[in-house]
């Protein structure tokens, strides 16, 4: 797990990548169940646990995409302009290319056919003289986010290797970009020529995210 | 509430953003900025509050031209533009954030000298400054001219107008690695709309030609190279911006007759 500070937001977005997800679908129905339990503490603790967004890793085209979307949700949030319910499915709206809350959860979120999962969780920036149980430690986020996914925790560098390349290019609406077939008619290997299109792919992704508010 | 509308609770997260980063340019309409890595630096062009408009007026002409601007941004990345890609947008405030990109002014490479006024600088100096990064950058003249001509083609085929085409607002950056050569990135684009009138093209080019008569006046002929370049890009559609071209010479500097 990774943990990047934002002073300015007063915030920090702790990011892990599981791949060989045992039980997508179970973790699916829990989230479900947990937004359906009514504002007692029992409720609240359900929802609590599973604070975390939970964003299918072969959507998302970089770490920086992914960041991008986080701080846009964000700014919303301190704008008190979010279109869905908390700063986490805010996110997924964020990385979405549409203006459909559905759209944006079921193509971005967690599905039973999710095969690797994104799990990010913002927060308040943990003080310098927290004790040691402080649940805004990146060291106690990743344990709540172990308790809670089913899989196994690897290095954010292998989001690449689990990036659905033709699925992005088909949200995104980018296969027919004059940039992308530029590249196609280029005189390199398909090889490279592939590397280069998911390149191009992702700085698309990464500026259409951003832009999304305008 | 705030003039623009947003609930007043201190400043925002983006104007504290801009407080530690570094200052590296101030103009009339907008500051600029090179930001802390988050996770990677870029640039923030903060179109500052003016003092001399109305706030309601002012919120809204800002907002509107971070839209037009970001927008602009994203239009020429799918065309296959070379440009900065867009990182932060927050319109209520006057920010837009780009890609940082790590290279050399054209204006420098082609022995210009500041754009600010400042010290006297040497046109020798200047110019052995400019043989260095040529070197540098292992590129000549000529390819620069071509380069840029064919980034500009590719703009206005997606019918974009710069603007402002000043040497000042390209840049020179090194390919990664294994490549040895070199790409010409376009910026600033704050004063760029759609268009895809022959009219808005041909001062499009024009300004550049005024640019480049005034601050590198030995390399008034290489825009011929440019123009090459770029008609080659445009295909059938040059035939009409080169002669409106022309006509806007015979006119003067900057004048579109629309409006």
């Amino acid at each position: 797990m990774e943990s990047y500070p934002y002073p300015h937001l007063g915030l920090t977005f702790h990011l892990a990548l599981f791949t060989s997800l045992s039980a997508p679908s179970a973790l699916l129905q829990r989230l479900i169940h947990a937004s359906t339990l009514p504002a007692t503490s029992e409720g609240n603790a359900a929802r609590a646990a599973v604070n975390f967004a939970f964003i299918d890793a072969a959507m998302v085209s970089s770490k920086l995409a992914l960041l991008t979307a986080a701080y846009q949700a964000c700014l919303a949030e301190w704008d008190g302009a979010m279109k869905t319910k908390s700063v986490h499915s805010e996110v997924l709206w964020c990385l979405s290319p549409g203006r459909n809350i559905t759209d944006a959860l079921r193509y971005f979120g967690l599905s039973a056919r999710s095969k690797s999962l994104l799990v990010l969780h913002i927060c308040p920036i943990a003080g310098p003289h927290a004790s040691p149980d402080d649940p805004h430690l990146p060291n106690n986020v990743e344990a709540r986010m172990r308790t809670v996914v089913q899989g196994q925790l690897v290095p954010l560098e292998t989001l690449s290797s689990v990036t659905d390349w033709s699925a992005i290019r088909k949200v995104y609406k980018v296969s027919s970009d004059a940039s992308m077939l530029q590249i196609q008619k280029s005189a390199t290997s398909n090889e490279e020529k592939e590397r280069q299109m998911n390149i191009m792919a992702d700085q698309t992704v990464v500026s259409v995210v951003a832009m999304k508010s305008v | 509430m705030s003039a623009n509308g947003r609930p007043s609770k201190g400043p925002s997260p983006t104007l504290k953003l801009i407080e530690s980063s570094t200052l590296i340019q101030q103009g009339a309409e907008a500051k600029v900025y090179l930001s802390p890595p988050f996770p990677e630096p870029m640039l923030l062009k903060h179109r500052f509050p003016k003092s001399y408009r109305h706030p309601t007026l002012d919120a809204q002409i800002t907002r509107t031209r971070v839209q037009m601007e970001a927008r602009a941004l994203v239009r020429c990345q799918r065309a296959g533009v070379r440009v900065p890609g867009v990182r932060l947008v927050d319109a209520p405030v006057g920010v837009l954030g780009v890609e940082w990109v790590e290279g050399k002014s054209v204006r420098k490479v082609l022995g210009g000298g500041a754009e600010e006024e400042g010290e006297e600088e040497d046109v020798e100096q200047l110019e052995e400054e400019a043989e260095e990064l040529l070197r540098e950058f292992g590129i000549t003249r000529d390819e620069i001219m071509r380069l840029i001509g064919l980034e500009i083609s590719k703009m206005h085929r997606a019918d974009i107008v710069h603007g402002d085409l000043t040497t000042s607002n390209m840049m020179l950056r090194r390919l990664p690695a294994p490549s040895t050569s070199s790409e010409i990135v376009l910026i600033d684009f704050g004063l760029s709309g759609t268009s895809s009138l022959v009219e808005d093209k041909a001062v499009d080019l024009y300004v550049l030609e005024r640019a480049f008569a005034s601050t590198h006046p030995d390399s008034e002929s290489l825009f011929g190279d440019v123009l090459e370049a770029y008609a080659r890009g445009m295909g059938r559609a040059w035939e009409p911006i080169y002669k409106r071209l022309e006509e806007v010479r015979l006119r003067g500097r900057k004048r579109s007759m629309v409006g």
